[in-house]
């Protein structure tokens, strides 16, 4: 496992309700993140720990070959921030996606619009659906 | 780590004053995120091998991610000349033109091969 700088504690894929496993970021991306002043992607990993807390549906695959056991955690952060201190409400109709290895490094996050037809789900995932908060 | 142990994180690790455009490939992820700028923005999938990145507020394309570079990168250096093993970033768009149908998701990719270029951006190789 790549070392990370930080961690959380996410439902686990394999017993959402019953279990949590240990996800985290990579050490060498928030380096990247914080040498290059990428604000906003550095703030919003309060909203990657408040999608761990409060998450909303997981989807596993990558809707692409060889990542049929990654994962997407779903969640609708109170806010938005462009940066550690400047925090704004979320964006309207959207969703906080995370994109989860399988080793649980964390390896992108972002808001994308949600599908009219699911409200749990964002726009154009081609994974499973496997759990929702609703469930 | 709770919410405040990242806001701890943060203010530990101040990030550079000023942004600069980057790109970092994954190799577990299979996939090369850019940004040009550093705008809030959100993601909208263009094809299935590559996702924008718009700015929240004006919807500008301010970066990409490509899924499934590892093959393109593997072609790469047998029809390119490469310097010190870095990748001209402007030749890895213009590489997927012809996966991408329509001329609006042409244009999407010129926009970021000429991007690309000005801000003289290069692939290099990952440290194991």
């Amino acid at each position: 496992m790549l070392r990370w700088i930080c961690e959380f504690d996410a439902r686990s894929p394999r017993d959402p309700d019953h279990a949590t496993w240990k996800v985290g970021i990579q050490e060498r991306y928030f380096r990247v993140l914080q040498r290059q002043g990428h604000l906003a992607a550095l703030a919003r990993i309060i909203c990657v720990g408040q999608t761990f807390e409060s998450t909303l549906a997981i989807i596993q695959g990558w809707g692409r070959p060889d990542k049929e056991d990654c994962h997407v955690y779903v969640g609708r952060p109170p806010a938005d921030f462009r940066s550690a201190t400047i925090q704004l409400p979320p964006p309207r109709d959207q969703l906080f996606v995370v994109f989860v290895l399988p080793d649980g490094t964390i390896d992108h996050w972002n808001w994308r619009p949600r599908q009219t037809a699911q409200e749990f789900v964002p726009e154009d995932m081609k994974g499973d659906l496997i759990w929702t908060s609703t469930a | 780590m709770d919410i405040d142990g990242v806001a701890q994180l943060l203010r530990d690790n101040p990030a550079a004053e000023e942004f600069r455009p980057y790109c970092h490939l994954s190799p577990e992820a299979d996939a090369l995120t850019v940004y040009f700028k550093g705008d809030a923005d959100f993601s909208k999938r263009l094809t299935d091998s590559i996702t924008l990145f718009l700015a929240i507020d004006t919807h500008e394309v301010v970066g990409c991610r490509i899924k499934g570079i590892r093959s393109i990168l593997d072609d790469l250096p047998n029809f390119l000349r490469v310097q010190h093993g870095a990748i001209d970033l402007s030749v890895v768009f213009l590489s997927f033109r012809s996966a991408v149908d329509g001329e609006e998701g042409r244009r999407t990719l010129n926009a970021m091969a000429r991007a690309a270029q000005s801000h003289q951006m290069t692939l290099e190789p990952v440290e194991a």
